[in-house]
């Protein structure tokens, strides 16, 4: 959570850039990744981010402070967001490792980071599950949310989200068992 | 194989460049906010208040004249409402008072007959003798037609004037 949260979205609601901008750099990285994860290539999912925060920027009046960090909001927006995205191009989610490749990750400013092959794998299969089992592995392992943050930005109660993770855990593990049996 | 979570930990690694962070903050930035919509609220609030103020209002109608015939006061509330018939708490009343009248008739007959026999024992063997179970068996063998009861009447009613 970002510090004095509430006194920026306060600010950003009387429509303060600086206090909006601190927001907007504090959760975009988050919010691109899962953005990421859930479409096919950097450019839709940067493009789709831009939306998501042009969209918390022109309603961030109508939002309503609770105890949850502001980014179980951005999470539902983001998510609407994304589903539009295949409701208007009606495309078909893409598995194909291609989606992510070494140009990609070379511009997401990992050069110096130690990108392992299994790390490729594990984004690759982590489109292969059920779009509410991405949502809570991207959440709970990548953003390290907790699950009551999870369950606010799904809607979902905090036992399902804990249910949905251990599933989503064992099918990613079946996956990259079977997707190593292939190799 | 490595901890699975472990390896998608690393995924956090990944992030936006910080050349399209600026653009794009700077394109938001530039469009203008959304007004706050209390206006929709506000509305809502005062149909939900404008609505059971209605119905309210239609349902003190329904109850109190007699606008849906099929619909009135008793049929919606007939044990409470009941109580509201002037014609039917008039009757009431009446009957209550006929009870009443019947109820102490056979009071003051039965209370005579006893005092008699009371008064009798009593000029007896003294006032000792007042036991009401005895009394009620002395009672049925008395014959209040004779002409020894009727003396004593008239003199109990001398005594007594």
């Amino acid at each position: 959570m970002l510090e004095n949260e509430k006194q920026h979205i306060r600010e950003a609601q009387k429509g303060n850039e600086e206090s909006f901008g601190l927001i907007y750099r504090h959760y975009v990285p988050q919010i691109y990744r899962f953005t990421l994860f859930k479409v096919s290539g950097r450019q839709t999912a940067e493009d789709l981010t831009h939306e998501i925060f042009l969209s918390a920027w022109q309603n961030i009046k109508k939002y309503k402070q609770r105890e949850f960090p502001i980014s179980s909001w951005l999470y539902q927006i983001a998510r609407n967001k994304i589903i539009d995205h295949y409701r208007t191009a009606k495309k078909n989610i893409s598995i194909d490792t291609e989606d992510f490749n070494e140009e990609d990750i070379g511009f997401y400013e990992q050069k110096n980071l130690d990108i392992t092959l299994n790390v490729e794998k594990i984004k690759s299969l982590i489109k292969l599950l059920k779009p509410e089992y991405q949502d809570v592995v991207i959440m709970r392992y990548i953003e390290d949310m907790n699950h009551k943050e999870i369950s606010d930005a799904l809607n979902k109660s905090e036992g399902a989200v804990r249910l949905i993770q251990h599933r989503a855990i064992n099918n990613l593990k079946e996956l990259y068992e079977k997707h190593r049996g292939n190799n | 194989m490595k901890n699975i979570e472990e390896i998608i930990k690393q995924l956090k690694k990944i992030g936006p460049s910080e050349g399209y962070k600026a653009e794009s903050l700077r394109l938001i930035l530039s469009a203008p906010q959304n007004p706050e919509s209390r206006l929709s609220l506000n509305v809502f609030e005062l149909f939900k208040f404008a609505a059971a103020l209605g119905l309210t209002g239609m349902l003190i109608m329904i109850s109190t004249t007699d606008m849906f015939p099929g619909l009135n006061a008793r049929l919606l509330s007939p044990v409470l409402l009941s109580n509201l018939d002037e014609q039917k708490i008039q009757n009431e009343a009446n009957q209550v008072d006929i009870k009443i009248t019947v109820a102490e008739a056979k009071y003051y007959n039965d209370s005579v007959r006893k005092v008699a026999v009371a008064l009798d024992e009593t000029a007896k063997n003294g006032p000792g003798h007042l036991n009401s179970s005895i009394l009620e068996k002395e009672l049925q063998g008395l014959d209040f037609n004779s002409q020894n009861s009727e003396d004593i009447n008239e003199l109990l009613n001398k005594l007594t004037m």
